[in-house]
């Protein structure tokens, strides 16, 4: 068997006199597609943020696609990672945000092609026509000289897919990508996630307050309660017959509130 | 002769000091000036008269403008062309004061219209006197976030100070340097007056601080 | 008529010198002005640098050009550096010491205005794998710089006013100017009313537009633009 493409080996994130996130353990395979759900506070998003390398971990290790990325191996053991190290490993993953943190000050084309030419050193030709390409895929193939301002939530939070796409990342991360949208932008940018899930060989990590997309999308729910998972398993089993009350008590809660 | 002599440290420093006198009087009467007259300047430009209003903000535009030197000679050697004479110190110190109050006025401005607009809405429902209402409900919620923005502009005004020496009063800088002259040696004594300056500004740099933290305590803000 | 004739010889001659003097005046706030962004923005992004050492150093440099007053730096350029062997022209310390005074107070504004870039941002570039110095260039400063333009107007106009300082270090610029013309003439309240209004016309008709057109040549993509 191969190595998982994420692997969260006893990771402890702290916040002070807080712990957050208390050993987790967590595999996730290649082209698996997990959703992470919980109550606010219940560490989920921190599980993205450490994997983004957003925030440090105290404890732990995290591997990606067999090698360590918080760590690097020198002579054996595992040291801190070094910028260079971090950076390596780190062009593996691809994020998606709430708030989809576009540039402002580059059109639609510009976000999805700055990364590729500074960072990967592709030529501005090659970049443009994979920017445009990726556009084109999420619907916005008439939205490539818009700046972010011109642009619906929905609209913005697919630009900001396809420009995490033109990273060619092995794993995506989305993180509550639809909070922030109004409801009727919601389904445009979950028919983009469905689309990707179904046509590109892509890891897919989720974290979202869509019970139904989770359900319908994901091979597996994690639901994380206080810093740990409190139970994980296939969608329907899951939404279905959870095991654990805690599970029960958040989906019976998330279903009245509509 | 060596480049640094602490003998004319210690010659200096007497004489610095007595400049610093000077020095600090004028920058809290200037400042005190600069207060009251630049909540004044305020308050007219809030006025719902739109050439009132519109006629303050130009004159506070003028003379944050234009420099502080020329103001003072305007005030001091104006007057005298007409038979009024203006005592250099009454000249330099009401300038000094005008002057920041332009700034303070604008500081001011900004407390004022960062105040929610529901607190107006409630001192009417209220049925508060438009005074009772400045004085009780408004200023105290607009003064306290801006004491160090008013703070810096006394720090400012202490550091403009010297310009004062182009009207013939003797404050610390003009003292150094009429030190430098005599004994044909500058570094010490305008070292020795930079460094009192610098002093200066990071002693009041920590008052204003702990100022504001009274005042937002006192006055239950954040 | 004798008087009457010098009276008009010295009000002319005092005319052009005022023009030459407001010249000056708008020489060394050229001057003094690029020497000010330029360090200012390179203190400024010091600042905000990962290094520790680096930053207490830019730290040091504003808090002291901060701190002391501008004229005393000015005596200190004018009168102690000839002592070390360094002997700068008016022209030197008018353009250098006003410029460096004002590059500590704009290091503070590149400062703020980069530490105000939205987090998110900061986010975003360490997703899409950016190195740092790529990140400032290309994603923070930009945005940044639109940010800082509105200070740095009021800033440019301070430094406009902080050039009538050098009245103390015996270059001819416009207050100097005024000064003599009024002392020769003794007509006071023309000679600083004109000049007050000469500095006046500096801030609003030139500093103050080029601001202005600059902002909005960097808030592409921050003002909702109508779309062709």
């Amino acid at each position: 068997m191969s190595d998982p493409m994420v692997r969260f080996e006893n990771v402890t994130k702290r916040y002070g006199a807080l712990t957050v996130l208390d050993q987790l353990n967590l595999d996730i395979e290649r082209n698996e597609k997990v959703s992470i759900i919980g109550p606010s506070g219940s560490g989920k998003t921190t599980v993205l943020r450490m994997l983004m390398t957003l925030e440090r971990i105290n404890d732990g290790v995290i591997w990606v696609d067999g090698e360590p990325l918080t760590h690097m191996d020198r002579n054996g053991t595992l040291v801190k990672a070094s910028e260079r190290h971090l950076r390596r490993v780190r062009g593996k993953i691809g994020m998606v945000f709430q708030h989809f943190n576009l540039f402002p000050h580059m059109t639609a084309l510009q976000n999805c092609m700055e990364a590729p030419v500074s960072v990967l050193g592709l030529p501005r030709d090659e970049a443009e026509s994979r920017a445009a390409e990726l556009l084109d895929m999420v619907g916005l193939a008439d939205k490539k000289g818009h700046f972010p301002i011109q642009m619906s939530g929905g609209q913005k939070q697919r630009v900001a897919i396809a420009r995490a796409l033109a990273m060619r990342p092995k794993v995506m991360l989305f993180d509550e990508v639809t909070s922030a949208l109004d409801p009727e932008l919601v389904g445009e940018v979950l028919n983009v996630i469905r689309q990707l899930g179904a046509e590109h060989d892509l890891t897919m990590l989720m974290v979202t307050h869509q019970m139904g997309f989770a359900r319908e999308f994901s091979d597996r729910v994690c639901f994380f309660y206080g810093g740990k998972i409190a139970e994980q398993g296939p969608p329907d089993k899951l939404f279905n017959d959870p095991d654990s009350d805690r599970t029960r008590q958040f989906l019976s809660a998330v279903l009245e509130a509509g | 002769m060596s480049i640094w002599d602490w003998e004319y440290v210690w010659e200096a420093m007497p004489y610095l000091l007595q400049g610093a006198i000077v020095t600090v009087q004028a920058t809290f009467l200037g400042f005190a000036i600069a207060l009251v007259l630049g909540l004044v300047f305020a308050l007219i430009r809030q006025s719902q008269n739109r050439i009132v209003s519109g006629t303050m903000a130009e004159i506070v535009e003028f003379i944050r403008s234009t420099p502080l030197l020329l103001q003072i000679f305007f005030v001091y050697f104006v007057g005298p062309q007409f038979g009024i004479v203006i005592p250099a110190w009454t000249a330099g110190i009401g300038m000094l004061g005008i002057h920041y109050a332009a700034y303070c006025s604008e500081c001011y401005r900004a407390g004022i219209e960062n105040v929610d607009g529901g607190q107006w809405e409630a001192c009417t429902a209220l049925n508060l006197s438009t005074a009772r209402a400045w004085r009780v409900i408004i200023l105290p919620q607009a003064i306290p976030p801006i004491v160090p923005s008013l703070g810096n502009y006394f720090i400012g005004m202490f550091k403009d100070t010297p310009i004062l020496a182009a009207i013939a009063i003797l404050e610390m800088l003009q003292r150094a340097k009429n030190f430098g002259a005599e004994n044909y040696r500058y570094i010490e004594a305008i070292t020795m007056a930079g460094a009192l300056y610098l002093l200066f500004s990071l002693v009041a740099s920590v008052i204003v601080q702990m100022i504001s933290l009274w005042l937002n305590r006192r006055y239950h803000l954040q | 008529m004798g008087i009457g004739f010098m009276n008009e010889f010295a009000l002319g001659f005092s005319v052009a010198a005022l023009v030459k003097g407001a010249a000056v005046t708008l020489l060394v706030t050229t001057g003094a002005s690029i020497v000010a962004i330029v360090l200012g923005l390179v203190v400024g992004l010091v600042r905000v640098s990962t290094l520790a050492p680096l930053r207490w150093l830019a730290v040091a440099y504003i808090e002291f050009f901060r701190g002391t007053s501008m004229l005393v730096q000015l005596y200190w350029w004018f009168f102690v550096l000839p002592i070390f062997g360094l002997s700068l022209s008016p022209w030197t310390v008018a353009i250098v010491g006003v410029g460096m005074n004002v590059s500590g107070y704009g290091a503070e504004l590149v400062r703020a205005a980069i530490q105000s870039v939205d987090r998110g941002q900061y986010e975003a570039s360490t997703a899409l794998n950016f190195p740092r110095l790529t990140m400032m260039r290309r994603i923070i400063v930009p945005q940044a710089i639109r940010g800082m333009l509105p200070p740095w107007g009021n800033l440019l106009i301070e430094l406009l006013k902080g050039t009538s300082l050098i009245f103390f270090i015996t270059i001819t610029e416009l207050t100097t100017a005024s000064k003599l013309a009024a002392d020769a003439t003794g007509n006071y309240l023309l000679f600083f009313a004109v000049a007050l209004f000469g500095y006046y016309l500096i801030a609003r008709a030139i500093i103050t537009p080029l601001v202005r057109w600059l902002e909005r040549r960097f808030s592409r993509g921050f003002i909702r633009e109508v779309v062709a």
